[in-house]
């Protein structure tokens, strides 16, 4: 893995947040370097559920190596939002999971420093370095 | 208890060598060298036998998660071994209801010893374990380099103020010249990291047993085979944060401390106290964090149950240094004295 120097971007405001029947909002985030710009419902579940476990099962990413995917815990409101989009019954067992009132901003983080991560994470968290991906229904 | 005596006591005279241990259990080997035989003539014996078993997917220590992995792919058992990980812990549990599983998983790959209660569970289902110590390690607590520059040590009182929520401002933490909030991060309930920190650290209330890190608000708790990293990864750019992990979790940008022990008496640390970790502090143990890695396998008391192939096959090649050697580098673990050329 590659990582970069320290940050000093400002977090950015997200305007263009998921909303979920449950009222929470989520967003889907990778690395400013991975070029995935929208990915299907299908391959999140893969991701999440733990079956997809590297980038080469992402066409849309065109990248290979094993993916770091982080989320929050199961009671979050960006989880469920998140879980209730894509219709994902279970997450997977490798799944990164933090928990604590700074787990945002940490996710946020390892997926800036980190080209092979991917997250769910509250849109407000996200900080430069970080970039956003589509749903593509 | 100091750690040398902590290891003498549990490791049963395997930290200057590598040669697998029972732990728990009637001890009826008659010496190092008959186990050894034991166990070649097991391996030699199974490592034959066609792969008759569904595809294993086993649990384990998430510390060992990378390293067990290039051992799979080293030794070309991808299309039949696959490592979850989840924490040694996991892969006990599992090993524990080895008879009754299916799939059946007899080798677990832990960061931490397993202890009475394990083995006892162990003893009820005519099991004990098999201990090989495949390399060491140590535990590190870590800040950021540029954002702490005075800190530089930690005595094992402090840790637990910080961990325990009791110190929350580094204005608190004896060395610090910040002022802020403490960024607090820890491994979860089921990793043997934790465990060695915790257990060494002492004080901590650790009920319920799989979400004890609620009694500490203060926390931020990673779960999952990449929390090394992803602890890493913060420390070293989080300019309040502070954490522990194995040595791979050590990178540009965070700084491990030098720790001092002082839970037991004189509960006093003066400057020689505080040792930072090294090749030779881990061997000697004279790090207070210093920790044996070990691929157990559980074989049966009063029968010959035991780890089959490609489990058997992992457990061998873990066994070979030529196999073994470039992976304990390769994922900064130290090696066992004489075990790596």
């Amino acid at each position: 893995m590659k990582f970069i120097p320290a940050l000093t971007a400002a977090i950015l405001i997200s305007s263009t947040a998921f909303a979920s029947e449950s009222g929470g909002t989520f967003a889907v985030i990778v690395n400013q370097g991975n070029h995935t710009e929208e990915v299907g419902p299908g391959t999140l579940r893969g991701i999440f559920g733990g079956t997809i476990t590297d980038w080469s099962g992402v066409e849309e990413s065109g990248m290979t190596g094993p993916i770091l995917a982080l989320r929050l815990v199961d009671s979050h409101p960006v989880t469920q939002a998140f879980a209730t989009r894509i219709q994902l019954a279970q997450f997977g067992n490798s799944i990164n999971v933090i928990r604590g009132s700074a787990a945002p901003m940490i996710i946020a983080i390892v997926i800036a420093m980190n080209s092979r991560a991917i997250g769910v994470d509250d849109p407000a968290a996200l900080i430069a370095g970080d970039r956003r991906v589509e749903i593509d229904d | 208890m100091h750690v040398g005596a902590y290891f003498a006591r549990r490791a049963r005279g395997s930290w200057s060598n590598s040669a697998p241990s029972v732990v728990g259990g009637p001890i009826t080997f008659k010496g190092e060298g008959m186990k050894i035989t034991r166990l070649i003539a097991l391996l030699c014996l199974l490592g034959g036998v066609a792969n008759a078993q569904p595809h294993n997917n086993l649990q384990g220590s998430d510390t060992l998660a990378f390293y067990t992995r290039a051992l799979i792919n080293a030794l070309g058992l991808g299309g039949q071994l696959t490592y979850a990980g989840g924490g040694s812990a996991l892969g006990i549990r599992a090993a524990i209801t080895a008879r009754t599983d299916d799939p059946s998983q007899r080798v677990n790959p832990s960061s931490r010893f397993v202890n009475d209660t394990e083995i006892a569970q162990a003893a009820a289902n005519d099991l004990r374990f098999v201990d090989y110590v495949l390399g060491l390690d140590a535990v590190v607590i870590h800040v950021n380099n540029a954002g702490n520059p005075a800190l530089t040590r930690m005595a094992f009182s402090d840790a637990r103020q910080i961990w325990q929520c009791n110190e929350t401002n580094w204005s608190q933490v004896p060395g610090s010249d910040r002022t802020d909030s403490i960024l607090v991060l820890a491994r979860d309930e089921f990793s043997g990291t934790t465990d060695n920190f915790v257990s060494r650290i002492g004080g901590f209330n650790q009920t319920p047993p799989d979400s004890w890190w609620n009694n500490y608000p203060c926390v931020n708790v990673c779960r999952g085979d990449g929390c090394t990293q992803i602890i890493g990864v913060t420390t070293a750019n989080i300019a309040n944060a502070v954490g522990y992990t194995g040595l791979p979790g050590l990178m540009s940008g965070n700084r491990d401390l030098a720790l001092c022990n002082d839970t037991n008496p004189p509960r006093t640390c003066t400057d020689p106290d505080y040792v930072f970790q090294s090749i030779d502090t881990i061997r000697d143990t004279s790090y207070p964090l210093a920790r044996q890695l070990h691929m157990y396998h559980v074989e049966g008391i009063s029968d010959s149950f035991g780890p089959l192939t490609p489990q058997s096959d992992l457990l061998a090649g873990a066994m070979n240094p030529t196999v073994a050697c470039p992976i304990l580098q390769a994922n900064d673990f130290v090696p066992v004295a004489g075990f790596c050329p």
